[in-house]
């Protein structure tokens, strides 16, 4: 995809998400509640839509079409593919396991993801962390961070 | 300057901690600072959901220590190895490296720590004579001059990254999106039935998600920040004669620390261009133009006290105004809402005294920033060395305990997640997210402002042009926006 592509698109949906949020707030009557939204979507979308005309313009003039998607399996290889489950996984475990043990589950899965083999480079350093931000966090701060089946 | 209030500053200071946390900011700061990417941002990033659990004053006080360490941190690696840590320290690197190259490279140390040192201390300095003149002007300013101050901050960021509608455009949007929460007249607005949302977007996971999340995705690309590079080893005593030679390029020196101080004081425009612009001016001003980019001293020292310098500028701007020059001053920003303060009239108005205390304890910083710049510098070079198979989990790990430490809300680490998918898509294509956190930031502040404005020239409009504040800052935001295109027209080539 092509760059020109990928603003538009960009500009596209957070022009939806602020007219949904304009939307909602027009339900409101009283002025205080609405004036300062309705200024500032009219002004976005009037900007909006020079900026998807300008876009809209250099894609058509600089025919950078677009190279070809990434194959699904290509995809499915890439370390920023892992990092985005890794992470909606971690926040599913924090519930369960609690933070801690979560924690030192995607740590492990995210380095062992990122290359590390041996047993020590994927547990020292996540252990050393972990500790870390026990005797910070929960010792000296006291900072409540979930709790679950496990820690 | 009130002396009275200058007194309880150095009053609140006075604590057992302080020194712990100026030096524990500083350590952290030239740490990370060192690190190419990575910079003091996600050092602040990170910590702002702990500083919740800080008292106020230390916790202001250690970020800005992570921001003095991480503007010098910048420069060792670009001395050493010509990696520059931070943007701002591309200058140091043009004559520190070759400074290294030809055996001098303790000279070099000595000269950007000393010259850093400097740079934090005359451009303070100057801020604590000029703070309060400044805020009694900024006292007389109303919501429509504070509306066009947010609305110039906008422009002028813009103008800067040469994207003006870019900018002016995600600010629009960080607008909305700092607006959501409850209305004043305690109606949700864009909670969209979460009812956790009735209180804002929380200010710390959306950062951490935009900043250090969404920086994630771009280290996991590269095995190690850096993969080689030979590191010259360091002498503490090459390194103390190398200061003592910065002494005898006073005019430079001073001239520098202006420069950054004065560039510092201008919103968007921040440490690199300072470095930059002042790097100019000492070759412009040297008997021998020939030498610079080959090991002149005054290079180094121009590049180091001007990029340390322009932090005195940012930070005034941040507490006088309100408004962030940059990514590190919004994080500022973010720090003093956290804890109930809101930099601006507000703050001169009610919490002199705490802004005065941030400002002189400038002072100890730069001084610890000497010693321990010294002392260390041989194992604050070697960080960049660290694989990214530990990071970038560390950095996840931390920004989940920073996104949970606020509310212990799961929906907390939901929203960081969101926030770090959009900033990695604004860095991917290209567009200057620092107007989105701009705008995010200051949304609540616009939404006040306008409405109080709307209510008090609505039926008068004119009215407001007769009022010199306000005809200033509307002349200085026509002036970013058209300033541009007028250069770009004066520059082209003729024939």
């Amino acid at each position: 995809m092509s760059q020109s592509m990928g603003r538009s698109l960009l500009v596209g949906f957070i022009w939806v998400l602020g007219l949904l949020y304009f939307l909602e707030v027009r339900r409101y009557t009283e002025p205080s509640e609405t004036m300062t939204i309705t200024a500032v979507f009219w002004c976005f979308t009037l900007l909006a839509g020079i900026e998807l005309v300008r876009l809209f313009r250099s894609h058509r003039g600089r025919a950078d079409k677009a190279a070809g998607g990434a194959g699904f399996s290509s995809i499915l290889r890439d370390k920023r593919t892992h990092l985005a489950l890794l992470i909606i996984l971690y926040l599913v475990l924090i519930p369960l396991l609690g933070f801690y043990a979560a924690s030192f589950l995607s740590f492990a899965a995210f380095g062992y993801a990122l290359g590390a083999r041996k047993l020590a480079h994927i547990v020292l350093p996540n252990l050393l962390v972990l500790v870390f931000i026990y005797i910070v966090f929960t010792v000296l701060l006291k900072i409540m961070l979930p709790s679950g089946l496990l820690f | 300057m009130d002396f009275d209030q200058l007194l309880q500053a150095a009053g609140m200071m006075m604590t057992w901690d302080m020194p712990l946390w100026v030096v524990g900011g500083l350590f952290i700061g030239i740490f990370l600072g060192a690190i190419p990417g990575v910079s003091g941002v996600l050092a602040i990033t990170l910590l702002l959901g702990p500083s919740y659990y800080m008292p106020a004053l230390q916790a202001i006080i250690f970020f800005t220590a992570i921001y003095t360490g991480s503007v010098y941190g910048g420069g060792i690696t670009a001395v050493l190895m010509n990696i520059p840590g931070t943007p701002a320290a591309i200058a140091t690197g043009f004559d520190g490296y070759a400074m290294t190259q030809s055996g001098r490279h303790n000279e070099a140390l000595g000269a950007s720590i000393f010259s850093s040192a400097v740079g934090v201390f005359l451009s303070y300095f100057v801020v604590l004579l000029l703070f309060l003149p400044l805020g009694r002007v900024v006292l007389k300013f109303g919501p429509a001059e504070m509306l066009m101050v947010v609305i110039f901050a906008l422009t002028s960021v813009g103008m800067v990254k040469g994207e003006i509608l870019q900018t002016v455009l995600l600010g629009l949007f960080g607008i909305l999106v700092g607006t959501i929460g409850s209305s004043p007249y305690g109606h949700a607005r864009g909670t969209f039935g979460f009812p956790a949302l009735f209180e804002g977007i929380p200010i710390v996971p959306a950062l951490l998600g935009l900043l250090a999340v969404s920086e994630l995705f771009i280290m996991v690309e590269q095995k190690y920040i850096i993969k080689t590079g030979d590191r010259p080893r360091q002498s503490v005593r090459e390194i103390v004669r190398g200061m003592g030679l910065v002494l005898h390029h006073p005019k430079n020196l001073i001239r520098s620390c202006l420069i950054g101080l004065g560039i510092g004081l201008m919103p968007a425009a921040g440490s690199t261009i300072a470095s930059m612009v002042s790097y100019a001016a000492a070759r412009r001003a040297s008997n021998h133009p020939e030498r610079f980019g080959k090991g002149e001293l005054d290079g180094v020292i121009a590049a180091e006290a001007s990029n340390n310098g322009s932090e005195g500028g940012a930070v005034a701007t941040m507490m006088l105004l309100g408004i962030p020059g940059s990514v590190t001053t919004a994080l500022l920003i973010a720090a003093f809402m956290i804890h109930g303060m809101s930099p601006g009239p507000y703050l001169i108005r009610e919490n002199l005294t705490f802004a005065y205390a941030v400002i002189l304890n400038q002072f100890i910083q730069a001084g610890l920033l000497l010693v321990i710049a010294t002392l260390f510098v041989n194992y604050f070079s070697r960080i960049i060395f660290i694989p990214t198979r530990i990071l970038a989990p560390a950095v996840l790990v931390f920004s989940v305990v920073g996104a949970l430490s606020a509310r212990g809300l799961i929906l907390d680490a939901v929203i960081m997640v969101l926030f770090a998918a959009l900033g990695y898509t604004l860095k991917k294509l290209d567009y200057p997210y620092m107007g989105f956190i701009l705008g995010f930031i200051l949304g609540d502040v616009v939404d006040r402002e306008f409405l109080k404005s709307f209510l008090m020239y609505a039926d008068d409009l004119p009215d407001l042009f007769s009022r010199p504040a306000f005809l200033v800052m509307f002349v200085l935001t026509v002036l970013s926006i058209v300033w541009p295109y007028f250069y770009a027209r004066f520059q082209k080539p003729k024939g």
